[in-house]
């Protein structure tokens, strides 16, 4: 188990659910913790009495949809402001920036919903879609079905494993690439045959 | 004319993103499979749905450097003072206080501190 884990679960041990709030918060909002790992941790201590299962489950899709849209918001507020001070504004041209939104509205759900499986990726969509204005209310339809999602499965595995979480954490990325790719799969299936079907 | 024929390339590529994915999918499974069997066969998983305490209890050599007293007392049903006077514990933070943590507090080998617990834990007797 990593160094940084092993810290993460000290603390959980000792705050409790404030600790699983600014972890998950902080993983969303830009710091690569993981956060998967301590809610499926901190759900095997709520199967062996230490915590209750639905407040971890409830204070990680807070967290997590906290940090979310505090990088959705702080970048849509001040993001363009900062990168014009800085003299970058040449790479972030209107037309750029339009072209990106809509891209990202036409595949709402790759985009929003599919990377926060993916804890390395979300912020940097947060950001963009900050950056390029994308409308609040679809952004947040689609950004809390994927915490809940993400937070549901997480915590599924932490109670159906109990105090074997950590074995399982070892095939985590495994697993994850299962997801990904069968999402991916599912996606082009669609894509190719059904819609097809529909035209 | 030119229309069609780039139409058709993209429905060629998206065919071999999808056989590609296709073997991605069976790979990923696979070996996420052939893990799990391997760890069944080294006894380190347990899933059991019907045998719930399975995946409750720990056994004593699970016990981490993490871990903290209370949650260790806690899991294995010792009293809240057994561990403080079996290892001489005096940290104001017992019970709330890693192993981690009281190895560093006391500028000693975080393994033996861990290895003393385990040992202590192994030899609880409570009274009949």
């Amino acid at each position: 188990m990593s160094g940084i884990l092993s810290s993460l679960l000290s603390y959980v041990l000792v705050y409790k659910y404030p600790a699983i709030f600014i972890i998950t918060f902080l993983g969303a909002f830009a710091l690569p913790l993981p956060s998967g790992s301590v809610l499926m941790a901190a759900s095997a201590f709520a199967v062996q009495g230490y915590m209750n299962w639905f407040l971890v489950l409830a204070v990680g899709i807070g967290g997590n949809m906290a940090g979310d849209n505090s990088g959705y918001w702080l970048v849509r507020k001040f993001g363009l402001k900062v990168i014009h001070k800085m003299g970058l504004g040449k790479f972030f041209k209107q037309d750029r920036l339009e072209y990106a939104r809509k891209e990202i509205e036409r595949h709402p759900i790759i985009t929003i919903y599919s990377s926060r499986f993916l804890t390395a990726i979300a912020p940097a969509v947060n950001v963009v879609c900050g950056f390029t204005n994308f409308p609040y209310r679809k952004y947040l339809f689609f950004e809390a079905l994927g915490e809940v999602t993400e937070c549901l499965v997480f915590c599924t595995i932490g109670y159906i494993f109990g105090s074997n979480w950590e074995y399982f954490n070892k095939l985590t990325d495994q697993f994850w690439i299962v997801i990904v790719a069968g999402m991916l799969f599912s996606y082009m299936v669609w894509r190719l045959i059904l819609r097809r079907g529909k035209v | 004319m030119e229309y069609f024929k780039n139409h058709k390339i993209k429905i060629y590529l998206q065919w071999v993103l999808l056989v590609l994915l296709t073997l991605v999918l069976a790979l990923s499974l696979y070996f996420l499979v052939r893990n799990v069997e391997a760890m069944k066969l080294r006894g380190e998983m347990r899933i059991s749905l019907r045998r719930q305490n399975q995946t409750q209890n720990l056994t004593p050599d699970q016990i981490r450097g993490w871990m903290t007293f209370r949650y260790i007392n806690l899991v294995f049903h010792l009293p809240p003072e057994y561990l403080k006077n079996s290892l001489n514990i005096s940290d104001a933070r017992y019970p709330n206080l890693s192993i981690n943590s009281l190895a560093k507090t006391q500028k000693t080998d975080p393994q033996s501190v861990l290895q003393t617990t385990i040992n202590s834990v192994k030899s609880f007797n409570p009274l009949p």
